[in-house]
């Protein structure tokens, strides 16, 4: 009896050992092997030189992801992605060189000059030289970096900040979206290679929008991307991320986090303008943006502030949510999301209220063109000791043409008699007085649109940061291109 | 699982040993049987389901219920429950007919009435309709189980061009005992074109215990004719009810429903209305009061399938003590549906710590060239208005009392035959006034 025990414990030990050793070899390599497995992980994790307890964390999610299934609650429709057909490790791909402008596709040359981005910004996006080419990134970076640390700001990827502040990430990792969340996030958890570490001391007002663009040290981050950001007492932050240019990638797949962390009266303001490739006319190639990001308002009267505008993607599926837990906290809401062509949106938030007086503003604005779907799907639930909680909620949907869909699916749950909820959704069109109104004025039908379309959607624009606001924009006009006459 | 599949079964079993249609045509056993297998495919909803999300009929698996013995029809008609509206009447026990107080002769000219069985036998074409229609159980267990197992019911037609003054009233009693009852009665409703009718539903219960109610009715309204449809959902307290209201229209229609629910343990009133004609005026409306450990659910769905039609739709409700309301509406615009004008709204008012309400107000469009629009609003009651009335010398509990009666009333403005909003009325006051000793009773 004893001897049959020993027997399957030294083959038990045999496997795994073959199973840590067999790999090590490999990890000078440059790329895991295709498909998702526990090696692929274990090779992440040893190429970014994790320590064990995020490892261990990675796996944790892993065995949990193979529990899950794929959810199919949201109003879109698209074609399974095959997990195992993914690279989840690859190092940064060297662009190929171009020349010179002449040679960049002329389509996205047009739609560049159209949002207004200098010559030199052109050459960068489009590939033609890279940032430091034109800008000295270096002596940037560094102005920034080192105004930021004056005032005690860390502003990091990910990878770094699990090196260099192992303390913090491991305190807040994984505290708003635990590992076991949803689908796409237990996967994030697994698999995800870089993104964003944002902290903010106590009683520091951030001197500067923090902007991906600018992050020292970002390599391809990935279609996994992990952001995590802490305001601590008193402190404010404004984050922006994205890019009004189109951008295009070769990741089909793109499922990201962010957790935002905002103590006692810190306030956290993350704007977003996504504008991935949204696919050709019928969808094909675009991509899928299946994101999670909520944040912990933990403190009392701190405040977390979602301004998005979405235009780009094939398929977006996307809930920036508050979990309004300190007293007199304040969650906000501000969303734009234009579908056009084929594209699919189903985007919305969560309003959780659990301390007293906690107050929370959605306003969804959401655009349908061509044979698009655009669904607005939000929450807003009060728990029983939220006393004096306060909801306004308004979704505006836009149709433009008779093919597309504009839909809403508010939950509303409340569970104290003095919480005060309110919603209000309308649908409408472009009416032909408005239509006729620009005409009259000279201006084309397309432009008349945009101009419409910015009217509809001011309550939201005006909250985006003036970095994004003017290039945001013109981009709502790009996005409706072709959708009338 | 395997045990929430023999709870289903049991179910099954209790409302099958009910059906009293021997002899009925093959067509009618085919329906049966469909309904069986659509109930079996998917069983009891709990709130996995997004239909139920937030109405589980778990609860219902786990208890026993048996088919209702032929011997009830002794029991009395509970006038104080009922609406108070002098209507020409059609009793059901337990889901069964009760010939002998229904009015089936003698009837106003245009109006026939027909017990189900009979009109199945007959062939009617709107009851062959109706229970072989698909697209009435389609992903609709509770639809389904009725068809599986129908206790019994009416056809009411109204002839062309006909004006019947005199409402309807279907009187469906339960009789709570020691055994459950389980009974799932089945009314189909024929308004003929340019007619003018109105129905009142009256469902309530007798005795101390529970019992099941699972009621589907099918409402055709043809072109031009206006039909009033009042329900009254006042069972007994430890009762169960699940009614699905299935309405079609033609051109031209007026349409105008109001629910009040008061009754049963758990309701769940829910109304499918297809608007298929062009300017037709469609109107859903109702008030729940809950109070403890009540289940209140209203769950309506409006399909704008032609153009230029219009729906309305105003639910209110009050929440006492760890009463639960739930409001599920949805309106579909169809791509065919321009210049549709849909208007949703429900009100909900917390009366107490331990009362939830639960609100999905939903709109789906396809079409462009639409009006469509939903609030919904949950709080307390408006401070300033308090405070008006105590600025006049009333105390602040019968200020809010007063607030709470006007704001339940205003609702009934809705119902557009002054008879059942008066009756109707009584049923606000009462409930008020039992909410009012229960507050005496604690202080």
């Amino acid at each position: 009896m004893a001897a049959t025990v020993e027997t399957i414990e030294q083959v038990e030990q045999l496997g795994t050992e073959k199973y840590k050793y067999g790999f090590v070899t490999d990890i000078e390599s440059e790329m895991a092997p295709k498909g998702l497995s526990e090696e692929v992980i274990r090779f992440i994790s040893a190429k970014k030189e994790e320590p064990e307890w995020m490892l261990e964390w990675r796996l944790k999610a892993y065995e949990h992801f193979k529990t899950m299934e794929e959810p199919d609650w949201a109003k879109v429709e698209y074609t399974p992605i095959d997990l195992s057909d993914i690279y989840y490790y690859a190092a940064p791909k060297v662009k190929e060189k171009l020349n010179s402008l002449d040679e960049v596709d002329p389509e996205l040359l047009r739609t560049y000059e159209k949002l207004g981005i200098p010559l030199k910004e052109q050459e960068i996006l489009a590939g033609v030289v890279a940032v430091d080419a034109v800008f000295d990134s270096v002596s940037v970076a560094t102005t920034y970096r080192k105004k930021l640390a004056e005032y005690g700001v860390i502003f990091c990827s990910i990878s770094e900040a699990i090196k260099e502040h192992p303390e913090l990430v491991k305190k807040y990792l994984g505290s708003v979206v635990p590992y076991s969340d949803n689908y796409f996030a237990t996967l994030n958890c697994a698999v995800f290679t870089d993104g964003s570490f944002v902290y903010i001391p106590k009683g520091v007002r951030c001197p500067m929008e923090l902007s991906t663009y600018f992050r020292i040290n970002a390599e391809n981050t990935g279609q996994f991307e992990r952001t995590l950001i802490i305001a601590e007492e008193g402190s404010y932050v404004s984050y922006l991320e994205g890019c009004t240019a189109p951008q295009r990638d070769e990741n089909q797949l793109h499922a990201a986090v962010v957790e935002l962390v905002a103590m006692k009266e810190a306030e956290i303001k993350y704007s977003t303008v996504q504008n991935w490739y949204p696919g050709d006319e019928t969808g094909a190639g675009g991509i899928y943006n299946f994101v999670t990001k909520r944040g912990a308002c933990r403190g009392d009267s701190s405040k977390i502030s979602w301004t998005q505008v979405e235009t780009g993607s094939a398929v977006t599926w996307k809930y920036p949510s508050c979990i309004l837990q300190g007293d007199n906290s304040v969650g906000e809401f501000y969303s734009v999301a234009i579908t056009n062509n084929a594209q699919q949106a189903d985007t919305g938030t969560k309003m959780v209220h659990i301390g007293k007086n906690t107050k929370s503003t959605i306003i969804s604005k959401g655009i349908s063109a061509g044979k698009a779907d655009n669904t607005y799907r939000g929450l807003v639930k009060v728990l029983p000791g939220a006393e004096g909680a306060r909801n306004y909620t308004q979704c505006d949907s836009l149709l433009i043409g008779d093919q597309c869909g504009a839909h809403t699916v508010p939950y509303i749950e409340s569970r104290n008699p003095s919480a005060r909820i309110e919603h209000e959704a309308t649908t409408s069109k472009i009416s032909e007085d408005q239509l006729f109104y620009c005409a009259q004025r000279g201006l084309s039908e397309e432009d008349s649109v945009s101009i419409i379309v910015n009217g509809f959607c001011k309550e939201v624009m005006k909250e985006l940061p003036m970095e994004f606001a003017v290039e945001a924009q013109k981009l709502i006009g790009i996005s409706l291109e072709g959708s009338v006459g | 699982m395997p045990n929430d599949m023999a709870n289903d079964n049991a179910l099954l079993k209790a409302f099958s040993a009910a059906a009293p249609f021997d002899g009925a045509p093959d067509w009618f056993g085919a329906a049966t049987a469909a309904g069986a297998e659509t109930f079996e495919t998917l069983g009891l909803p709990t709130n996995r389901t997004e239909a139920w999300k937030y109405t589980s009929l778990r609860g219902l698996g786990s208890l026993s219920f048996a088919a209702p013995s032929a011997d009830a029809k002794a029991v009395e008609i509970p006038r104080d429950s009922v609406a108070e509206i002098q209507g020409i009447e059609i009793v059901l026990v337990n889901g069964r007919l009760d010939e002998s107080r229904s009015a089936l002769e003698n009837l106003p000219v245009g109006l026939a009435i027909t017990p189900l069985p009979q009109a199945i036998e007959f062939e009617n074409g709107a009851v062959k309709h109706a229970l072989q229609d698909e697209g009435a159980i389609d992903g609709l267990p509770l639809a389904a189980l009725n068809t599986a197992g129908i206790s019994g019911g009416v056809l009411i037609e109204v002839a062309k061009n006909a004006v019947i003054a005199k409402p309807i009233h279907i009187i469906s009693i339960g009789t709570a005992g020691d055994e459950p009852v389980a009974f799932a009665p089945r009314n189909v409703v024929w308004v003929g074109a340019n007619a003018q009718a109105t129905l009142v539903e009256s469902h309530v219960g007798v005795g101390e215990g529970s019992y099941f109610s699972n009621s589907v009715t099918h409402v055709t309204v043809e072109d031009e004719a206006v039909f009033h449809h009042y329900k009254l959902q006042n069972e007994a307290r430890s009762a169960y009810h699940v009614a699905m209201t299935h309405v079609t229209c033609g051109e031209k229609v007026i349409y105008d429903n109001f629910a009040l629910s008061c009754g049963a343990k758990l309701a769940r009133n829910e109304i499918r209305g297809k608007l298929d004609g062009s300017e037709i005026l469609y109107a859903v409306n109702g008030v729940y009061m809950a109070a403890a450990n009540q289940h209140l659910d209203n769950t309506t769905f409006i399909e704008h399938a032609k153009p230029n039609s219009q729906s309305r739709e105003i639910y209110k409700g009050v929440l006492d003590e760890n009463g639960r309301g739930v409001f599920q509406g949805k309106i579909l615009v169809q791509r065919p549906a321009q210049k549709t004008d849909g208007y949703q709204m429900n009100r909900a008012l917390l009366l107490s710590r331990k009362a939830e309400i639960d609100s999905k107000p939903e709109l789906e469009i396809y079409a462009d060239d639409v009006k469509c629009s939903h609030g919904a609003t949950v709080g307390e009651l408006d401070d300033d208005q308090l405070f008006y009335l105590k600025a006049r010398g009333i105390s602040e509990h019968d200020a809010r009392n007063m607030l709470i009666e006007a704001y339940l009333r205003d609702a009934l403005e809705e119902i557009r035959v002054d008879k059942v909003a008066e009756a109707f009325g009584t049923k606000i006051t009462a409930w008020l006034a039992e909410r009012a000793l229960r507050e005496d009773a604690a202080s």
